[in-house]
């Protein structure tokens, strides 16, 4: 049903040497698989949105309009529940059946703006409304709203963000929105990576509805969930994962992994260190894979493993390695993990306040960039940033760029070319659309 | 499943009680095969303390919903393998919601619980500041409702989590489950992976620590057990400062 591959930068390592490769682990839905479908998956959602005074007007009005967008797409099968908070929470709308929409919209109405951020409450009450009527069939998310910094209440992003992995281990995922430029990206951030949801912002109101299209659409396109990779290698060779996944409790070598949806590609990108043997073998094992995974089969969420899939490669001599070519996906998924890696220091200079060392790295980032047209472009939003010396904006977009690039789904047709062009990227589902701009809405 | 909760309102003789533990034995499959609840039995659980004391009024008793939970609890934890000294200790600190989880299909589910926890240490338990403010609004539930639902959940048993890791950690023809041990062992020391593949009669820790465990007990070891293994290990080397070599050791042993 779901197929694992291992792709190496190159199939094969020069004899008598220690190399390094790159091997790419793809998982995707099997062509001929029939019986993996997405529809009927029912989700369980809790909407938690801030409602503290500096949400007031336009801000409030759009996570509203969002909130609606939501609950217009949910089915009858689907729970929602609505929380707003300022320094209290208020329930807005206890999980119930997504039965009567115009009953459940109008609920948002009664939501006001308020005081002061005790975000963690908000965050809790809607895990809670999740995990009471969470079922082994569905899809539970926390959809967290915020434009601020947690100031009341549990502040400490660690045990915020410990806590979010924790529920995360219980099937309980949190989603984040950051609104505006005063949120905490660190703190939204990483309560979506323990939590094991995605992250997402929007500058202004008018660019939050889209990361919640972009974040339904792979609700309701989901084909496999809690996905788990398990990777070994022989003791002469050292592995490093690229994708900063998270690794799974006590498991030094298994990671989560995004879920897998319609029309993309789950993958993670290993560095191996390898030191030649000189056993006289021509061919070497260097990496086994597993994956489990869950997904509905038969209306029953089923957990399935597949693997090991192994990677052997041949060991040759240096004209023979230089001969081979390296394998272009795997160039490409390289290339953006480095660029990744490097927003990441671009963003801490810019926090620094170091505006010539973000130049520097960004012309760096040029250079990885190449010929690829959407690195290229998306570099185009942080230069103007770096330019303009707006910290805040720099900051944000490089983060949130960057984790989108170690945690998307590929699709399947980015291959064909490097050419990047807005109207085709609109085409495809929102959550396989490569944007320039993380905090911006498409189109 | 059926569940407990449907007997909350229950009371009865203790003829009565033990008719209706009976019942619920037989549809949790608790002690399946073994013998059927006698008044003398149930007498005992209440001396030994597993059960609450029954109600008196005048010359009769009564047992309520409580005490079915405590004794389905117990039946239970004694076939898992726990000691009735045990699992008297940890009835009596424990309240009844905890106890219930402990049951199989009862569970209180563990998210909850988490939560639960994520309160207390928040400190939300004094802060009543969520507000319902559209609950009248919402069919399912009403406000008494959600505050009750608020109250029950409870975080996740320590009996319930023992029991679970331990069947987790039991080493079966499972290779998945194996691998998970097999790896948490692994952290200590690479050459385990030699030792763990001979017979399991001694596990050399490091060069002068050697644990001697029976081969029978070994296959039945707890999570318990193995921790407090663990708990003696930590304490030794903290204190191996203190401690005599091994060849002195082994020599006032013997």
């Amino acid at each position: 049903m779901i197929d694992l591959k291992i792709v190496p930068q190159k199939p094969a390592v020069i004899e008598g040497y220690e190399n390094e490769l790159h091997a790419l682990v793809k998982i995707n839905k099997e062509e001929a698989t029939n019986n993996l479908r997405t529809n009927g998956v029912p989700l369980n959602i809790a909407i938690v949105i801030d409602k503290s005074g500096s949400m007031a007007g336009r801000p409030l009005e759009e996570a509203k309009r969002s909130a609606a967008y939501i609950i217009d797409k949910m089915r009858e099968q689907d729970r929602v529940a609505i929380v707003a908070y300022d320094d209290r929470v208020d329930m807005v709308l206890p999980s119930q059946k997504v039965t009567d929409k115009f009953r459940i919209k109008a609920a948002l109405e009664h939501i006001h703006s308020g005081g002061a951020t005790d975000l963690h409450k908000g965050w809790l009450t809607g895990a809670e409304e999740v995990a009471r009527n969470k079922s082994s069939n569905s899809l539970n998310r926390v959809l967290l709203l915020s434009d601020g910094n947690a100031n009341r209440g549990e502040v400490s992003p660690i045990n915020i963000q410990n806590q979010c992995g924790q529920l995360a281990e219980e099937s309980i995922v949190t989603s984040t929105y950051g609104l505006g430029f005063s949120f905490n990206e660190e703190l939204m951030i990483s309560m979506a990576r323990s939590g094991l949801g995605q992250s997402y912002y929007g500058e202004t109101a008018d660019d939050l509805l889209d990361p919640f299209q972009e974040e339904f659409d792979l609700l309701i396109n989901t084909l496999a969930w809690n996905i788990r990779l398990t990777a070994e290698v022989p003791d002469f060779v050292k592995l490093e994962l690229l994708n900063k996944s998270k690794t799974v409790s006590g498991r030094s070598n298994t990671w989560h992994l995004p879920d897998l949806a319609e029309g993309g590609d789950v993958w993670a990108l290993f560095k191996l260190k390898i030191k030649d043997q000189n056993d006289g073998l021509q061919k070497i094992e260097v990496l086994r894979c597993n994956i489990t995974y869950e997904c509905k089969i038969d209306d029953q969420s089923k957990k399935q493993s597949v693997g090991p899939v192994k990677l052997i490669i041949d060991r040759v001599s240096p004209t023979a390695f230089n001969a081979i070519s390296e394998d272009e996906e795997v160039k490409r998924r390289i290339d953006e993990l480095l660029f990744a890696g490097l927003q990441e220091r671009a963003r801490m200079a810019a926090l620094e306040g170091n505006w010539h060392r973000v130049n520097e790295i960004l012309n760096e980032s040029r250079r990885i960039a190449g010929s690829n047209e959407w690195l290229n472009e998306s570099l185009g939003e942080l230069t103007k940033y770096a330019f303009r010396r707006q910290t805040d904006h720099f900051s944000k977009e490089a983060m949130y760029s960057s984790e989108k690039m170690r945690q998307r789904l590929s699709s399947h047709d980015e291959l064909a070319s490097y050419s990047y062009s807005p109207s085709e990227e609109f085409d495809k589902k929102a959550y396989l659309r490569r944007k320039i701009a993380r905090g911006k809405r498409m189109g | 499943m059926n569940k407990l909760q449907d007997e909350i309102h229950w009371e009865g003789s203790t003829e009565d009680f033990a008719l209706l533990c009976e019942k619920w034995l037989g549809l949790k499959n608790i002690a399946p095969g073994k013998s059927s609840v006698s008044i003398r039995l149930v007498r005992d659980y209440v001396a030994r303390g597993i059960l609450d004391k029954p109600i008196q009024s005048g010359k009769e008793v009564y047992f309520s919903y409580k005490q079915i939970v405590q004794f389905l609890a117990c039946k239970h934890l004694i076939d898992e393998g726990y000691s009735l000294r045990r699992i008297t200790d940890d009835i009596r600190l424990s309240d009844i919601e905890e106890i219930r989880s402990w049951i199989p299909g009862e569970t209180s589910d563990r998210a909850l619980g988490l939560i639960n926890k994520f309160k207390k240490a928040s400190r939300y338990e004094e802060d009543r500041s969520t507000e319902y403010s559209l609950a009248s609004m919402a069919p399912e539930y009403d406000k008494k409702e959600i505050l009750d639902r608020l109250e029950s959940a409870r975080a996740p048993s320590s009996y319930h989590e023992r029991t679970k890791r331990r069947a987790r950690y039991k080493i079966d023809q499972d290779p998945g489950t194996f691998n998970q041990y097999f790896d948490a062992v692994k952290e200590f020391d690479k050459d385990f992976s030699k030792v763990i593949k001979q017979d399991l009669t001694a596990i050399q820790l490091k060069s002068w620590l050697i644990l001697f465990i029976d081969r029978l007990k070994l296959e039945g070891l707890t999570i318990e057990e193995a921790e407090e293994i663990g708990e003696a290990i930590k304490s030794a080397l903290i204190n191996q400062a203190k401690l005599p070599d091994r060849d002195t050791f082994m020599k006032k042993d013997k």
